[in-house]
């Protein structure tokens, strides 16, 4: 293999590799603008270039094969100058409309200008003016004076998504980005053309003006959209998740700019988009009764009671659905408590089922659950039809067909799990409010057997806890021994 | 001198095949297939051929950068695009002498393998193209084209293809993301074309006039040619002249001919007894000469390079004493503003900044300090792109700035 020096480090690279992938992935940052490690080499931004001993001229890394013994340097005057002049030619037409624009904060323009330039500009003309809040699809607002023509958006919807759907058209400084005739950019994965933006042209219409990017925290995530279970970031702000981004899995560099700089994932709008189902005004954070008909709050003791009605009589037998919504660990947690204390083995798996659901060869997977493959592994089939028992436990949700499936007016009593009002099983007798995956931590595992773990971003609301955290309740409700769930209400007391 | 480009310029009906055969045209194509492509490649390279389109790369060694088995077909791309502004002898030679053109595409396809060849002419060239066309076409019918040539087993298809009006679309890989259907951007290099060109193919970009001296090369041997010129700028070439001279147009002259004898004896010198001021030697994207370098500089590749220009196409412009050169410089400054592709920071930036300063200082609105500006932007343009093209409009507006520093700072104060 390849050894070559970057800034006096030895690294031994894979044959063929470009020097700023190596520089990169060996922790030395190259800046640059149109490289993306998912699109084909574009080389002009001019941002990444470096010096080559033996050779007269500065060359850009993004092109650039590392070639045995090269000796490379990335931070020469020479260098140094040529960034800075490639920087004033960007911003002598840009608008520097930070205080009104979504970017700042997370923008390639001011993180490269603090870095390496902040000179003044010598630019006394009038500048380039051109389209601004475009509306470029049905998610995305395009604001041509920001562009750099980096042409990152056109070479990912051409190469990632192949759908040719934006170009640029015009040449010289007249150039800009613009929807192909007849068409918008309405691909399923279009928001990504905002992440890979280096800048603020590309905008979410969803996130646009909702936050200052600096107020938000990020927390590493998976998507539960469907069952690729893309690594993601939450980002939120006093308990409210504003978006989600993709989340690269490998190490970042010097931290400047994140995760549009390398290895970066993508992912689907429909599931990036899916924040908000997590965070509506149905949102259930206390444990709920049916009484005539209608959901009433309860206190934590009133569930246990009741439940400690329905169980410790006539508790015949109790038929389980797990969720592929819930985590590995809630699953494992919640099989043990009904093998050995609720004593049954009639345990079935079902989730979230969509009608048509989406799936494509590029990430969207059609099971819509981010853990079938887990429950799968444990063994848990699917429910049979016509199921009957004494006591049905419902975990998240049922699917339409399961719902059917559980449709029949001979269970004693229904219990269920879970975090949303629109998800109660008709007939639910108990509800308890389940944390959801935001809200604690855990791990999924995706349709190709990759364990992701998730963090909680918040608290849970309320009264909220994950199944295993119920756990020590049911069982209370079961033996009717309430020690826990005094002491529970004591030390609540307490706070 | 021989002539070898313009030998039938003044023959009647020469774009015509009887006429073109009449003059021993498609004579070469004997001795050609009864040789090997490497040969013929040697040949090349032995006539000491440098390329036409402006950069002046050696023809016989760029052929040799296609792959020995390039295992998927190679093109010959026909660089018949000719915007420089200045530069005409590429248009002369289409409509005065198509077949030679033919001739000579037939020989660089045999020498580099390839069995198409794309000509990309400038679109505003509509009646080169018609002539072209018709050539093309009587070419097929008498099987210079087309499969099986003269019964020699080499098969070979010309298409035509026409641009739309951008000169960036000249630049070899720019042509090619044309050729292509794609926006006329040129491409990052490496990989060259000659690896990785059109459709992904192994390809020979080759200018026009470049092609039209094959024939006399093949039919008369590499020595004949080699004879003609300089030591190392070897043969003739088509120079284009306008600008203040009694006669424009387009001339053949042998390498080395002082550039002083070429305007006073070919070109009929400078018109109505005024005196010369500048040149630019070799197309708009060249340095300019001042009357004084001028004056004992040689047309070819090395003596032009030692005063810091260019022959590049050989597109000559001859300025008099008339000219004004903020205003002569700020026509070069708005060609190039506007047909910069876009796509590299320093050249879409610093075109239209360049423009904008020029357009100040021109309208009588300059400052202090423009000059150095204007140098200094340029610098930041030039090497430091894609292509070329920065520095083909960054080289102009130093040199005029520097040369006639004078004038420029009479306009601005
Ligand atoms: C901006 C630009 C415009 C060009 N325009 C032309 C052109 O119109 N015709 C041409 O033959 N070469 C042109 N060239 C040069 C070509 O890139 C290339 O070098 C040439 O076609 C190679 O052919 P040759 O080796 O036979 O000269 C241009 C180059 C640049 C950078
Ligand atoms: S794109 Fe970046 S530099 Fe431009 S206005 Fe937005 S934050 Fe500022
Ligand atoms: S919109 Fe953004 S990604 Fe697209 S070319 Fe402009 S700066 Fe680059
Ligand atoms: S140098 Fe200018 S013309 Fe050439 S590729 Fe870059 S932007 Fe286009």
């Amino acid at each position: 293999m390849p050894v070559i020096t970057i800034d006096n480090k030895k690294i031994e690279v894979t044959a063929g590799t470009t020097v700023l992938k190596a520089a990169l992935e060996n922790g030395i940052y190259i800046p640059h603008y149109c490289w993306h490690p998912l699109l084909s080499i574009s080389g002009n931004c001019r941002m990444c270039v470096v010096e080559i001993e033996g050779r007269p001229k500065l060359e850009v890394s993004c092109n650039l094969v590392a070639a045995d013994g090269m000796v490379i340097k990335t931070d020469t005057p020479a260098v140094k100058k040529m960034r800075k002049s490639v920087l004033e030619f960007l911003l002598i037409n840009h608008p520097i409309d930070c205080p009104i624009c979504d970017q700042a904060g997370e923008c390639l323009l001011q993180d490269y200008h603090f870095k390496c330039s902040g000179q003044a500009s010598r630019f006394k003309e009038e500048k380039v003016h051109k389209s601004k809040v475009v509306d470029a699809g049905r998610h995305i607002k395009l604001d041509n004076e920001r562009c750099i023509l980096c042409t990152r958006c056109v070479r990912f919807c051409q190469e990632v998504v192949k759908e040719p759907e934006l170009t640029v058209a015009i040449r010289g400084d007249r150039s800009f980005i613009t929807t192909a005739p007849g068409k918008t950019l309405d691909n399923p994965y279009s928001l990504n053309t905002v992440d890979i933006c280096p800048v603020g042209a590309l905008t979410s219409k969803d996130f646009r003006f909702k936050k200052r990017v600096w107020f938000l925290k990020s927390t590493p995530s998976v998507c539960p959209h469907c069952s690729n279970g893309c690594p993601i970031w939450i980002d939120h702000a006093d308990e409210i998740m504003y978006r989600w981004r993709p989340r690269q899995e490998i190490e970042k560099v010097n931290g400047i700019a994140s995760s549009q700089l390398t290895g970066n994932t993508i992912l689907c709008d429909e599931g990036r988009l899916s924040y908000g189902e997590w965070q509506s005004d149905t949102k259930i954070s206390k444990p709920l009764m049916l009484e005539e008909g209608e959901h009433k709050e309860i206190s934590r003791a009133e569930a246990v009671l009741k439940l400690n009605k329905i169980l410790s009589k006539d508790m015949k037998e109790i038929i389980a659905v797990l969720s592929a919504q819930i985590s590995c660990e809630e699953a494992d947690a919640f099989v043990k408590f009904l093998r050995e204390k609720a004593g049954t083995d009639k345990i079935y798996r079902s989730g979230r089922a969509p009608l048509n659901p989406t799936s494509d060869d590029i990430i969207r997977k059609a099971d819509k659950n981010p853990n079938i493959s887990y429950l799968e592994k444990m063994g848990l089939r699917e429910l049979p039809a016509n199921i009957e028992g004494d006591v049905l436990f419902v975990t998240d949700s049922l699917s339409k067909d399961d719902i059917l499936k559980t449709a029949n007016l001979k269970w004693k009593s229904i219990v269920q799990i879970t975090h949303d009002k629109r998800l109660i099983v008709p007939g639910a007798e108990i509800i308890l409010p389940r944390a959801t995956f935001a809200e604690s931590e855990g791990t999924f595992v995706n349709f190709n057997g990759v364990k992701r773990k998730f963090s909680p971003a918040f608290k849970p609301a309320g009264e909220a806890r994950t199944i295993a955290g119920w756990i020590p309740f049911l069982e209370e409700g079961i033996t009717g021994v309430m020690s826990f769930l005094r002491k529970q209400e004591s030390s609540d007391r307490l706070i | 001198m021989e002539q070898i480009l313009t030998q039938n310029f003044k023959v009647l009906n020469a774009c015509r095949l009887n006429a073109y055969l009449g003059r021993e045209g498609y004579k070469s194509l004997h001795k050609l297939f009864s040789q090997q492509s490497s040969q013929i490649i040697e040949e090349v390279k032995k006539s000491g051929l440098r390329g036409r389109g402006g950069a002046g790369f050696p023809t016989g060694m760029k052929w040799g950068f296609i792959p020995k088995d390039p295992g998927s077909p190679v093109y010959l791309c026909v660089n018949a695009d000719e915007g420089e502004p200045g530069t005409f002898k590429d248009r002369a030679l289409l409509e005065k002498d198509p077949h030679r053109l033919i001739e000579g595409i037939i020989i660089a396809a045999y020498a580099i393998g390839a069995r198409e060849a794309f000509v990309y002419i400038r679109g505003e060239f509509y009646r080169p193209y018609k002539i072209l066309e018709a050539a093309v076409s009587e070419a097929y019918a008498n099987n210079f084209l087309g499969k099986n040539i003269l019964g020699r087993g080499f098969d070979l298809d010309i298409y035509i293809h026409r641009g739309a009006g951008a000169y960036i679309c000249g630049e070899e890989t720019s042509l090619i993301s044309s050729i292509e259907g794609k926006r006329g951007y040129p491409k990052i290099k490496p990989p060259f074309p000659a690896v990785k060109g059109l459709f992904g193919r192994p390809t020979i970009v080759n200018n026009v006039e470049t092609l039209a001296a094959l024939p006399f090369i093949i039919s008369n041997g590499a020595a004949a040619y080699a004879a003609i010129g300089t030591e190392k700028s070897k043969g003739s070439k088509l120079i284009s002249v306008s600008g203040h001279v009694a006669r424009p147009g387009v001339y053949e002259i042998p390498l080395g001919l002082p550039l002083i004898t070429f305007i006073n004896e070919y070109a009929g010198g400078i018109r109505n007894g005024k005196r010369l001021k500048a040149v630019i030697p070799g197309g708009s994207s060249v340095p300019v000469l001042t009357s004084l370098e001028a004056k004992d500089v040689l047309l070819d590749y090395e003596s032009l390079a030692s005063k810091g220009t260019m022959l590049g196409s050989g597109g000559m412009i001859v300025m008099d004493e008339s000219v004004d050169m903020v205003k002569a410089l700020k026509v070069l400054v708005d060609f190039y503003h506007h047909e910069s592709c876009g796509q590299c920071t320093p050249c879409r930036e610093g075109s239209g900044w360049l423009k904008k300063i020029m357009d100040r200082i021109e309208s009588g609105h300059g400052r202090d300090g423009d000059l150095d500006l204007l140098i200094n932007v340029s610098d930041n343009m030039m090497g430091k792109t894609i292509c070329v093209f920065a520095d083909a409009m960054a080289m102009p507006v130093k040199s005029f700035v520097t040369k006639f520093r004078k004038e420029f700072e009479d306009k601005i104060n």
